[in-house]
């Protein structure tokens, strides 16, 4: 909500999805509907740091900023975003995690794969204990998601040229 | 052609990363078609019918379609002396996974390892194996969560056949390729694609598929064989020649493009074998629905330990599969 206020310099379309969790379903039709040029999904993602005898990865961790999908089960994030996001959390000095990328699944699925295809990205805020009845986040990684969308979405004109070498 | 194989297979792609493959095989576009590449990563190369072919009523817009993209691994986590846990990038196999080698985009490579088993008799889940990328912490890593990295093995012949990884699909890659620089005429409107995030679930084929628009689509990619020892049955061996695709996990082919290639195949007298494939699938069928549908099929490669770091393909099927391609696409197409 906290974007809806600002004024970028391209047409910005805000959906609010429905049916995410029964398969992505609501942001397939919405995209199909709106055509759009780019996607940023903004979510929430576990941070899995329960207490574990093993050295494997919580997927995310919680006051370490908001995590950015690089790839998830659902989809591969464009790598011109990936890069124009990060870029946008370094020169704004707001921190950001790439959350553990074999796990989960956002509308950014079915986006990317409507019509000719759309360059996507996926944000999180990390919590813990998600799909459960209690779920928790740090104030300030919520805070620095809303920060990070909105100066990535800054930088995203230029962004998106040709696909070249690299991309 | 089997430098092109070599230099195709040898190259660095996990899906999601293939630009690599994309200005390797870019560079090899022969003169007379336009390329582009798009939203998804395509590399969609166009020849347009010649003046008259389409008007006659003869041409057929086309779309022939081969996957830049190979299996790979994915960082999950770095741990506190320096060894990657990692997830899989599209079908992965654990069995062969130990002590072969995997190679990141920027060059590193790393050995993978297992951890010990309470029970060696069963075939560990992927969360068992780590990779040794030569670090002793998180500090001195050279790779981070995220990163990919694609099995790092080198492309020989052995007899008449050839091994290599990322056969599955730069074979294929490599088939579309030599068939573009050999096919002198042609009445039909060309679309060659190649494809990117095939093994993650088709993906560049479904928007292809849509940008397109083709009247007519086939995939050429790799099958699987049933002539190995104690294999599970399947009609298609290797060196048979290549197959022309019944049905697989995903797909019925339209009746008519598989006999459109049977005829053909019979009318120039290649040897070519008939394949119902009962898991798996191809781009093929992604694009047969996307829009409103198109009409599909697909022509297989048939190969051996697909998804292993060692695939094998027999060189003779593969030039056969160019000799198929050249007449079916030279004349008109008539598939009912």
């Amino acid at each position: 909500m906290s974007l809806l206020a600002e004024r970028f310099e391209f047409d910005f379309v805000a959906a609010f999805t429905v049916q995410e969790e029964v398969g992505l379903r609501g942001a397939r039709v919405a995209a199909w509907a709106e055509k759009p040029d780019a996607a940023l999904v903004l979510e929430c993602t576990g941070a899995n740091e329960v207490p574990s005898k093993r050295d494997v990865s919580p997927s995310t961790r919680l006051g370490h900023g908001p995590a950015l999908t690089v790839r998830d089960p659902s989809f591969v994030a464009d790598p011109r975003l990936v890069e124009a996001f990060s870029r946008a959390g370094s020169e704004s000095g707001i921190p950001y995690q790439v959350k553990q990328p074999t796990i989960g699944g956002t509308d950014a699925g079915s986006i990317h794969r409507v019509r000719e295809g759309v360059p996507s990205l996926t944000i999180a805020v990390p919590a813990r204990y998600i799909h459960s009845p209690v779920s928790m986040m740090d104030l300030s990684d919520f805070h620095h998601t809303a920060a990070l969308a909105r100066e990535g979405l800054t930088r995203l004109p230029g962004a998106l040229g040709e696909r070249g070498a690299g991309t | 052609m089997k430098d092109l194989i070599r230099s195709l297979t040898e190259c660095w792609g996990p899906s999601g990363h293939e630009a690599g493959v994309r200005e390797l095989i870019r560079g090899m576009i022969p003169r007379g078609f336009e390329s582009r590449v798009d939203t998804m990563g395509n590399l969609i190369a166009h020849r347009p019918a010649p003046a008259g072919g389409r008007q006659a009523g003869r041409g057929r817009r086309i779309m022939l379609a081969a996957h830049m993209d190979e299996i790979g691994i994915v960082v999950t986590h770095v741990d506190q002396k320096g060894f990657l846990r990692f997830g899989s990038v599209g079908g992965v196999m654990p069995l062969p996974l130990t002590g072969g080698r995997v190679q990141f985009e920027s060059g590193f490579l790393g050995v993978i390892g297992l951890e010990r088993l309470e029970d060696s008799s069963r075939v560990p889940s992927l969360d068992r194996f780590f990779i040794d990328v030569g670090a002793t912490s998180p500090a001195d890593c050279p790779v981070k969560v995220g990163d990919v990295a694609s099995f790092h093995r080198s492309c020989e012949e052995i007899g008449s056949r050839i091994t290599a990884k990322a056969m599955d699909d730069r074979i294929g890659c490599a088939v579309l390729l030599q068939a573009m620089k050999e096919l002198d005429s042609s009445p039909h409107d060309l679309w060659f694609v190649f494809t990117v995030q095939e093994e993650i679930g088709l993906r560049g084929a479904g928007t292809s598929g849509y940008g397109v628009e083709p009247e007519i689509a086939l995939a050429v990619d790799v099958t699987f064989t049933g002539d190995t020892p104690e294999a599970a049955p399947m009609a298609v061996s290797l060196g048979a020649g290549p197959a022309v695709k019944i049905k697989d996990g995903g797909m019925l082919a339209h009746a008519g493009v598989k006999d459109w290639l049977l005829a053909t195949a019979q009318a120039a007298g290649i040897p070519c074998q008939r394949e119902v494939l009962l898991r798996g699938t191809t781009d093929a069928s992604a694009i047969q629905v996307s829009r409103a549908g198109v009409p599909a099929g697909c022509l297989s490669i048939p190969a051996r330990y697909v998804h292993s770091p060692s695939e094998v393909v027999d060189f003779g099927d593969v030039q056969g599969c160019v000799r198929l391609l050249l007449p079916a696409l030279r004349g008109p197409v008539d598939i009912g």
